[in-house]
């Protein structure tokens, strides 16, 4: 009670302005026909827009649901497409008539950890063998649907992915627009950029080309994109041109990614495992 | 003491009744050009004794401005001015301060400290009061250049007034 008094006296000026102010204003208010006017539409104008701003704060935490949610449905969308569909139609004859069944699924993920700056990066990604993920699936990104990585290994609910930055990494992709095909590696350093090596230097390439996955393995569907070309030469010596890819995938700021499943793939690595043991 | 008193006491009175019996009725402008308007109240507050303490000279803004408002019919918008002309006297006053500082026992009047001084000091506190009332009668930042009109046009007419009363009256106190 002391401090109380002693404040008014050291700030009674103050205390009585604001006091009286406050009167005034109500006064002006609700006295006065414009003034109020003023006040209730203003009033109206600040109250909607601290709604607004608490609407917005609320949705954010929604956010992360909502695009959980959105993944489960890209991933579904992504298994209806031509390049996840075995065609069982045998072409015997002109009638043609597509008979498709799944060959590829995707299964929506999250990654949890992850690395662009070293020589030998790594990810983690939070499916693992309870979710039916092995190692040697692929590993595509959600926001540009394009090529990421491998699973490496797999614990119950994690999985290590070999991501395309990484020097043992080798994925085989083609030019979309003729077909030919190589290896895709990384030498380290820039993580926006990969080399596609084993070109045959016959093949006639334009800088800006599209970079796509081969299909010609277990691993990745046909025609999910790596990235264009930035440069190519040939390797001093060989019959072979060296290309440098612009990566579509910016590793350095992924969330989402799906995993790749091929269906039949057992039945595949069984028969070129026979082939091999000739 | 008393003396002091009654002397603010009637001034209090006269600048009320000269304000809303002779001042509120003059239209200068007329329909097209409203914005003069002739405000010399706030000569009571700024004529207070230097020794009035900071929130009686609040309080005292808030009960002149109040007089002037029920005649206007604007309950609070002179009374909030007046307010805030009070709460700030003591910093003009020491933004005007004189090489030796105030002695408390005088007015702040043209008679003790010059007659320039005396028009700087009041023209500061008409301009703050009336940019202030003006504001406040809008209600509102929108029209920020109508308000400067109204301010600029008010004060350059009433601080006319002010000068005419300091040459004539010479107030002692």
């Amino acid at each position: 009670m002391r401090n109380l008094i002693f404040l008014f006296v050291k700030h009674g000026g103050t205390v009585t302005f604001v006091l009286m102010e406050l009167l005034c204003l109500y006064l002006v208010v609700e006295t006065n026909t414009e003034q109020g006017a003023i006040y209730t539409n203003s009033f109206s104008v600040i109250s909607s827009a601290i709604n607004n701003r608490a609407t917005k704060a609320k949705e954010h935490f929604y956010m992360s649901e909502v695009a959980d949610s959105l993944a489960r449905e890209n991933a579904a969308l992504l298994q209806e497409r031509d390049n996840a569909q075995f065609i069982k139609t045998v072409f015997k004859d002109s009638l043609l008539d597509l008979d498709t069944e799944q060959l590829y699924t995707f299964t929506a993920a999250k990654v949890v950890s992850n690395s662009v700056k070293l020589n030998n990066n790594s990810m983690t990604i939070n499916r693992g063998t309870n979710h039916g993920i092995r190692p040697s699936m692929g590993i595509v990104s959600a926001g540009s649907n394009s090529v990421v990585g491998i699973v490496k290994s797999c614990s119950k609910n994690y999985s290590r992915i070999l991501p395309i930055l990484h020097s043992q990494s080798k994925i085989s992709a083609s030019i979309k627009r003729n077909g030919y095909f190589g290896g895709l590696i990384w030498r380290g350093g820039d993580p926006t950029v990969a080399n596609l090596i084993d070109i045959p230097k016959h093949a006639n390439l334009i800088i800006g080309d599209t970079i796509q996955t081969s299909g010609y393995s277990t691993i990745f569907p046909e025609g999910i994109m790596v990235g264009i070309i930035d440069t190519f030469w040939t390797q001093p010596g060989t019959n072979f041109y060296e290309i440098k890819v612009d990566l579509r995938s910016d590793l350095g700021k992924i969330k989402y990614v799906y995993v790749v499943e091929n269906l039949k793939w057992r039945e595949l690595e069984d028969l070129e495992k026979e082939v091999s043991n000739e | 003491m008393s003396n002091i008193v009654a002397t603010n006491g009637l001034r209090f009175i006269i600048f009320v009744l000269i304000q809303v019996l002779v001042l509120k009725g003059i239209d200068i402008g007329g329909a097209n050009f409203n914005y003069i308007s002739i405000i010399i109240y706030p000569l009571f507050i700024i004529l207070l004794p230097l020794r009035t303490p900071h929130s009686i000279l609040v309080l005292l803004g808030f009960l002149l401005g109040m007089c002037i408002d029920i005649f206007y019919d604007s309950y609070g918008i002179h009374a909030s001015a007046s307010v805030f002309s009070g709460y700030i006297r003591p910093y003009v006053l020491r933004l005007f301060a004189p090489k030796g500082g105030y002695n408390l026992n005088y007015s702040p009047v043209a008679n003790r400290y010059g007659f320039n001084w005396f028009i700087a000091y009041a023209a500061t506190m008409l301009f703050l009061h009336l940019f202030f009332y003006f504001s406040v009668d809008a209600f509102t930042f929108y029209y920020i250049s109508d308000i400067a009109l109204r301010t600029i046009s008010t004060f350059i007419i009433s601080l006319l007034i002010i000068i005419v009363y300091q040459v004539i009256f010479n107030p002692k106190e």
